[in-house]
């Protein structure tokens, strides 16, 4: 009588990773060994067993609302912990990419309705310093404010589905700032991070002010 | 709860939408990927209040993510790729804390073993098997619900939780020898 088979022999079986003749051994020796054989069994109906569990779980029911405050709080929830900047920021390409979607059809559309295309502050001296970031930002905010309060004094001007979509894109370009904010209270001194806040700033005021231009 | 069913067309212009800021096209999403996203939480933590909160964490990243969903694979592929991502990144950072407190994964088995408590009298029932799971040690558990239930092989899961693939098997080997324990008890 050969020694039982290990615990590692059995589980090797079940999973399909001995080779052929190992397999065959171990298959002819479970066959023949009532403590071997029963011990396989059990062992495969717990596989079996594990992999008939049903794939879904029902949620809890306010899961969804505290998603959606977050994802409409324009928080960046996820940015893992100890990773460098690089890292930390690179959710951003793609919602960047897509506020830039929006943007280049709206700028299309704007174009062929503003005549006069003054330059925002995209061409303007306005820079920002790594040391300094907080302080443009608030020169940056400032701006934004000043043109809501125009652009809202002109409500009624613009096509409401216009303002829908400006509206999309502005909360897209929010997103934006919020996760290049979130990476920069982590990395003060990253200046890549810096211009990315700067552009995503400069991109928010040109638009709010081309909307301005154009319902005056 | 039985989710909505959604073609691949279905869901592949709900992304598209919700890539543009649309969030209820992503509520959409959500509705029909939620329980799958949850089942992976529930399963890999064994805490239903963590599983909540990494399944939130799996949503909002996936909403900031979209953008880079190319469509080469399944919506729902892209998504389970995505949870177990956060949910191993999260277990990553909670290992790191407790590896202060807890010199081993082991020093665990006792204590998660004395928790599960007395099981019924039936063996391999689904019920006895999640709870059985929920006790495991995070790290074993993680290894068993990523290959027997999810069905990753042993290489995948090595890369994932950067470890050796013997290390995977030996705590696939050692999960399993944990749960029909418990079970037959
Ligand atoms: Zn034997």
């Amino acid at each position: 009588m050969t020694d039982h088979l290990s615990w590692e022999t059995l589980n090797d079986l079940v999973d399909g990773v001995l080779d052929v003749n190992a397999a065959e051994a171990a298959s002819r020796h479970a066959r023949g060994c009532v403590t071997c054989g029963a011990a396989l069994d059990e062992l495969r109906a717990t596989v079996a067993t594990a992999r008939a569990l049903p794939g879904t779980v029902p949620p809890p029911d306010e899961l969804w609302g505290d998603i959606r405050s977050t994802i409409e709080a324009g928080k960046v929830a996820y940015l893992p912990p100890r990773t460098a900047a690089p890292r930390g920021w690179w959710i951003t390409p793609g919602r960047l990419a897509a506020a830039a979607v929006v943007l280049v059809a709206l700028t299309t559309t704007l174009t062929g309705i503003v005549m006069s295309t003054r330059t925002g502050p995209r061409n303007g001296t306005v820079s920002l310093t790594t040391v300094a970031w907080q302080s443009s930002e608030r020169a940056f905010q400032a701006s934004v404010v000043e043109l809501r309060e125009q652009l809202d004094g002109m409500q009624g001007q613009l096509a409401p589905a216009t303002v829908a979509k400006v509206e999309r894109a502005l909360a897209t370009i929010d997103l934006a700032i919020a996760e290049a904010r979130e990476a920069l209270l982590r990395d003060p001194a990253n200046a890549a991070l810096t211009e990315l806040l700067a552009s995503n700033y400069r991109q928010k005021i040109g638009l709010l002010r081309r909307m301005t231009q154009l319902a005056s | 709860m039985s989710e909505p069913q959604a073609t691949g067309d279905d869901l592949s212009s709900l992304v598209t939408s919700a890539t543009r800021g649309d969030v209820q096209a992503f509520e959409q999403l959500y509705a029909r990927t939620a329980g799958r996203v949850f089942a992976i939480c529930l399963r890999m933590t064994g805490d239903r209040q963590r599983a909540r909160e990494l399944a939130h964490d799996a949503f909002v990243r996936a909403w900031e993510r979209l953008g880079t969903f190319r469509g080469d694979s399944a919506f729902e592929t892209w998504l389970h790729r995505l949870t177990v991502n956060v949910v191993l990144t999260a277990a990553r950072g909670e290992r790191r804390r407790n590896a202060r407190l807890v010199s081993s994964d082991d020093a665990d088995d006792a204590s998660s073993l004395a928790a599960f408590g007395k099981p019924g009298p039936d063996v391999a029932t689904r019920v006895d098997l999640e709870r059985a799971i929920a006790a495991l040690p995070p790290r074993a558990r993680q290894v068993f619900v990523l290959h027997d239930v999810e069905g990753f092989r042993h290489e995948e899961i090595a890369d994932r939780l950067d470890l050796r693939p013997g290390s995977v098997r030996a705590q696939l080997h050692r999960a399993r020898q944990l749960i029909m324990r418990m079970l037959s008890r």
